[in-house]
């Protein structure tokens, strides 16, 4: 049981009006991990995340959930679910503990020690008692993630947690979250268009555009890039980048090099890039800094989106 | 069953946690109140006893319509301008019973104010007249409360319609001013639909729904027969709610 996924999406698709939003989706999310949810705006994110709450219905597919076809058993799988779609809008004439005790009735079995537990876990015994109408977007943001999981779900979706936080409370969310599957072992699903957020959250990301599945990455292969095995790309910002090409496709006349507008790159080992840094200064060549380029997920993410026409 | 009842016990708190529950309580008190003072003192009214005021008191029953069909008009619809529906909907509860709970517990404030008005003209009577032995008690009370009973029964007829407007269109405004609009002027509505065709005015229901001529002797429209305006009733609370689910639980949630 616990080696199947958490989630499993089967060839889901959803028709809005004679239009597909969602075409053919099929991932499975892995237990114990942070799984992102990339795609440009307009790319279905949200729409999927709709589906997989009960707040859409499914033109086509199945979503499975611990095992659980929700469609058939849709109790029996929310049970197992926690989550936030878009901003954590509360009852704002109410405090934060009545909202919770709100949402605890509504499940059921939950007792009073757990709702000071969530409380606690995200920090807010201060204000708890508070209206949420006094309450900071960040705070909301963490009351928000409290209601989800007071029923102690096993997967939690948040849908663009990071919408309208100042950059502290992305960092805030964000550590958080990594606590929580680390410590909590709850597995995590974010979407979100912000790339570098998902690189610094996620272990694996899912893109998709235009409702289709473009690809799955562990953000270890993301980060190795193409060049791993000479080692790492760098480049050579030089004063004379035609002859710098020259002098190092004498010494290295097997790699491929690149000359730019300031310089040339090309990817080496350790020695290589200071034996190429002693040779061009010998040949009189003014090398202002030497940078590595790491192929961040933006780029990979616009490679695969690249030349489609957005919606 | 059990989950229904702790259901409607959360949308309770949700109605009397906000302040304009309240000003309606104390202003259905204070009107109730004032009449009995204006009743006690004015003596051509010549009203003699606590069960006159009750049965008089139940004139203001309007006020309590209006203030039900407020509460069904928003009790949907706000959810979605709140956003707290995604919250609502994301739990592992079926979407039948949170409308199921939510059109309950919007009866139990009409049928809460229905007894304040009740209790309330009781108390205001005793005091202002303290005559309770006119009559055969028991008789009149009963009355009384068939009276209630046929005027919650009328009002259920429009907070229905109220519930399902609000359901289908998400608009309290819409809910609101369509179920006012028919209130208000009912009786014009009729005397059109009669003009153009006696029989469309035979079929709309809100020229049966109160049942209060069938028992107090006053004339009831068209000569009517009890068991045909029943019907009426029932068939129109029957299709109101069906919509209202139907629409309630196949609406992608996109707020």
């Amino acid at each position: 049981m616990s080696e199947t996924p958490i989630l499993q999406i089967q060839n889901l698709s959803k028709q809005i009006g004679g239009k597909t939003i969602i075409d053919n989706l099929t991932l499975d999310v892995p237990r114990g991990e942070v799984f992102g949810f990339l795609g440009p705006n307009g790319a279905g994110k949200t729409t999927t995340i709709r589906m997989l709450v009960g707040l859409m219905s499914i033109t086509q597919g199945k979503i499975i959930v611990n095992g659980i076809n929700l469609s058939t058993h849709f109790e029996k799988a929310m049970r197992h679910i926690g989550t936030i779609v878009e901003n954590p809008e509360m009852y704002k004439f109410m405090t934060g503990y009545q909202n919770l005790k709100h949402f605890s009735l509504m499940m059921g079995g939950i007792k009073k020690q757990r709702i000071h537990e969530v409380v606690e876990l995200v920090g807010l015994q201060n204000r708890i008692h508070d209206k949420v109408k006094r309450y900071s977007l960040g705070m909301r943001q963490r009351l928000g993630v409290a209601q989800a999981l007071l029923h102690k779900p096993a997967l939690l979706i948040l849908d663009e947690p990071t919408n309208g936080l100042d950059p502290a409370g992305i960092r805030e969310l964000r550590d958080y979250l990594r606590s929580l599957a680390k410590n909590e072992g709850i597995t995590i699903m974010v979407s979100s268009h912000l790339l570098t957020e998902m690189e610094l959250m996620c272990d694996r990301v899912a893109i998709i555009h235009h409702g289709k599945l473009v690809d799955i990455k562990l953000l270890k292969d993301i980060h190795k890039g193409e060049g791993q095995e000479f080692g790492n790309r760098l480049l050579f910002e030089v004063d004379q980048p035609a002859k710098s090409a020259e002098i190092i496709a004498v010494y290295l006349p097997e790699v491929r090099i690149e000359p730019t507008e300031t310089g040339v790159s090309l990817s080496l080992q350790r020695e290589q890039a200071a034996e190429i840094n002693l040779r061009l200064v010998q040949a009189g060549i003014k090398v202002y800094r030497i940078k590595e380029i790491t192929t961040s997920l933006e780029d990979s993410f616009l490679e695969m989106t690249r030349g489609e026409q957005i919606v | 069953m059990f989950r229904i009842l702790k259901l409607i016990y959360i949308e309770n708190m949700k109605i009397y946690r906000r302040p304009r529950v309240w000003i309606m309580l104390a202003f259905l008190l204070l009107l109730n109140l004032a009449m009995g003072l204006v009743c006690r003192n004015v003596e051509s009214l010549n009203i003699q006893s606590m069960y006159t005021f009750m049965s008089i008191s139940i004139n203001i029953y309007p006020l309590i319509l209006i203030f039900a069909i407020v509460i069904a008009s928003d009790i949907v619809s706000s959810e979605f301008s709140w956003g707290t529906i995604k919250l609502l909907l994301t739990r592992p509860l079926k979407r039948w019973k949170v409308l199921v709970s939510k059109y309950l517990a919007m009866l139990l404030f009409a049928l809460f104010f229905s007894l304040v008005l009740f209790g309330c003209s009781g108390l205001v009577g005793y005091i202002l007249w303290e005559n309770v032995e006119d009559l055969k008690e028991q008789l009149v009370i009963s009355q009384m409360l068939l009276l209630y009973l046929l005027r919650f029964i009328d009002l259920i007829m429009y907070v229905t319609l109220t519930f399902m407007l609000s359901t289908v269109f998400l608009s309290s405004t819409l809910a609101i001013v369509v179920s006012m609009i028919l209130f208000m002027t009912k009786s014009y509505i009729i005397i059109i639909l009669d003009g153009i065709n006696p029989n469309l005015a035979k079929y709309f229901v809100y020229a049966h729904s109160n049942l209060t001529h069938f028992f107090d002797g006053t004339e009831t429209y068209n000569g009517g027969i009890l068991g045909f305006s029943l019907t009426l009733i029932i068939f129109h609370f029957v299709l109101f709610n069906l919509i209202s689910w139907y629409v309630f639980k196949k609406r992608d949630i996109s707020v």
